[in-house]
């Protein structure tokens, strides 16, 4: 476990250095902040942008705060939200493995499950963080434009929403184990994760067997308080997938011949 | 006990053999180089050692046991040290020293010690991606003794080096030497000439020579008559005699006659330079030096 530490340690350095932990929470500060604003000031947008032809009158439908949180969740964090965290993660076990490092820290007391452990507690952390801190920016505005919201429920609701950020971060952690160029994990993790989602409003049976559905309980959970049924079957099975990613990446890297400097 | 022993080594990719059944060993103190040209499988056996490559066949032991049990004894400086570009010297050796179990009360020492005698103590916080080839091959040095190894394994440690830049790495190689014992591989000759007790000659996946420099030479060196004179053209085929002389090799005004027998070569050159009349600058009789060897058996 002391390796583990040590590896965590030097996550936590590289992720300072990079400015990641910088650039990865603003992004996630300015998404929260988008969809209160825009929800908010919808109206002076439209007039803006030239108004409406004459003739043509709309109804802009009432916001609840709990519809602004709602959709904060399904219109930015889990579109852009969920590009961005594919790209910060497309390069972690990549660039590692093609530059020799990681054949080089095996030769050390090291092994490879302390190691994959290590960049997805790492990322995990950053993830959990941004997502968190985001949010509160949400929150915050939409408690201030609209009304103030139930803690509570939202946590809950993100809390929900969390386990299908691991699953994303878990997806591109294994691909980057698999594939050794990080554009081609970017490109095919996106793919099969936007795919999982576009088959979210199907609402047939097999969602219950579909991480992506989390973001729909989540959000039922913010705007009802109450769980959809299955949440915790879905929930269950996402976690086992995480668990089955890691492992796969590990076999397959300890089968495979690292290249080494 | 040995601390390496390397029985029937092969390494196959496909119908490829890189590594043809290769024994050696060695024993505690010893400085071994591994030597051979370009593509000879120097770095696939140096591979095979730290266990990043799986042999196809054969046994590696470390005082009798395998790599997983010995990790913590081998210190490695691959070929390209290049390292975290964003870490300082300083920050990577806590990140290694921590990997190989070193408590935090005497890491903190043994850095100082170790970039001391590596001479980084004024770049130790600095980033590595400003140091030069020579810092980060000296840093790649400290790293792979942070934790006191018994064996030392290095891949082409001078290879890429400027003159002063080896200059630097043999005398402190020649320093470790001295408490540690070592394995380096190396296209260049006198690196091992300079540091080694023991070499082990490659070629092709195939191990040509294993054995004490001096031995070596004493087995495999020819006699070698040097001969200068203007016209070497003119009167060097004349000197050919199949029962003494081996070869006779043309450079500039210089010809080198290898001879069969030291005594009768001697005798049949001296009486031809006086029947031909040559006008002779130098006559001399030396011993093919390890280079020679070594050239001589990759060709």
């Amino acid at each position: 476990m002391d390796h583990l530490f040590v590896l965590l340690k030097k996550e936590w350095l590289e992720a300072r250095r990079s400015y990641k932990l910088l650039w990865f929470p603003v992004v996630f500060m300015f998404l929260g902040i988008i969809q209160p604003l825009s929800s908010y000031y919808l109206p002076q947008i439209l007039q803006i942008a030239g108004g409406l032809p004459e003739g043509i009158e709309i109804t802009l439908p009432k916001f609840t705060a709990e519809d602004v949180l709602a959709s904060t969740l399904t219109n930015q964090f889990d579109q852009l939200g969920l590009i961005i965290i594919v790209i910060g993660m497309m390069g972690i076990v990549v660039s590692e493995k093609n530059n020799g490092m990681l054949a080089f820290i095996l030769t050390r007391n090291t092994r490879l499950g302390e190691y994959l452990l290590s960049k997805w507690i790492g990322q995990a952390a950053i993830v959990a963080g941004s997502v968190a801190i985001g949010f509160l920016m949400a929150i915050f505005y939409t408690s201030y434009l609209f009304k103030a919201v139930s803690l509570a429920r939202v946590a809950a609701g993100l809390g929900v929403y969390y386990i299908w950020c691991l699953f994303i971060l878990t997806f591109a952690l294994m691909l980057g184990a698999l594939l050794s160029r990080s554009s081609a994990v970017a490109v095919l993790s996106i793919f099969v994760l936007i795919l999982l989602k576009a088959t979210t409003p199907l609402g047939a049976g097999f969602q219950i067997l579909n991480p992506a559905y989390l973001t729909n309980h989540a959000v039922n959970i913010m705007i009802s308080g109450n769980a959809l049924p299955h949440l915790l079957t879905t929930v269950t099975i996402t976690l086992f997938l995480n668990v089955l990613f890691m492992f796969l990446s590990k076999y397959y890297l300890k089968r495979k011949e690292l290249p080494s400097m | 006990m040995n601390i390496l022993q390397v029985s029937h080594l092969q390494k196959n990719y496909g119908d490829h053999e890189v590594i043809k059944n290769i024994d050696f060993q060695i024993d505690y103190g010893e400085c071994v180089a591994l030597l051979g040209p370009n593509g000879a499988g120097k770095t696939t056996i140096i591979k095979m050692l730290l266990d990043i490559t799986k042999p196809t066949g054969g046994q590696i032991l470390f005082e009798g046991e395998c790599h997983d049990q010995k990790r913590q004894f081998i210190g490695y400086l691959p070929q390209h040290p290049t390292f975290y570009s964003w870490m300082t010297g300083k920050e990577l050796l806590v990140f290694m020293g921590g990997l190989s179990n070193i408590d935090k009360e005497s890491l903190e020492q043994r850095i100082n010690e170790i970039l001391d005698l590596v001479g980084l103590s004024n770049a130790e916080n600095k980033q590595i991606g400003t140091y030069s080839g020579g810092m980060k091959q000296r840093l790649g040095i400290a790293q792979a003794l942070i934790h006191q190894p018994k064996l030392l394994i290095m891949d082409e440690p001078v290879s890429a080096l400027d003159p002063i830049g080896r200059r630097d790495m043999l005398e402190l190689l020649k320093f470790i030497k001295q408490k540690s014992t070592i394995l380096f591989s190396t296209h260049i000759l006198h690196d091992a000439e300079e540091l080694c007790d023991k070499i082990l000659i490659l070629n092709q996946g195939k191990l040509l020579v294993n054995g004490y420099i001096n031995q070596v030479i004493n087995q495999n060196q020819q006699p070698v008559f040097i001969i200068q004179a203007p016209r070497v053209n003119e009167w060097a085929p004349q000197l050919v005699n199949e029962d003494i002389v081996e070869s006779i090799v043309q450079t500039g005004s210089i010809a080198k006659v290898h001879v069969k027998n030291i005594e009768q070569g001697r005798t049949w050159l001296l009486d031809n330079i006086y029947r031909l009349k040559l006008p002779i600058q130098k006559f001399e009789l030396v011993q093919e030096s390890l280079e020679e060897i070594f050239l001589r058996m990759v060709k």
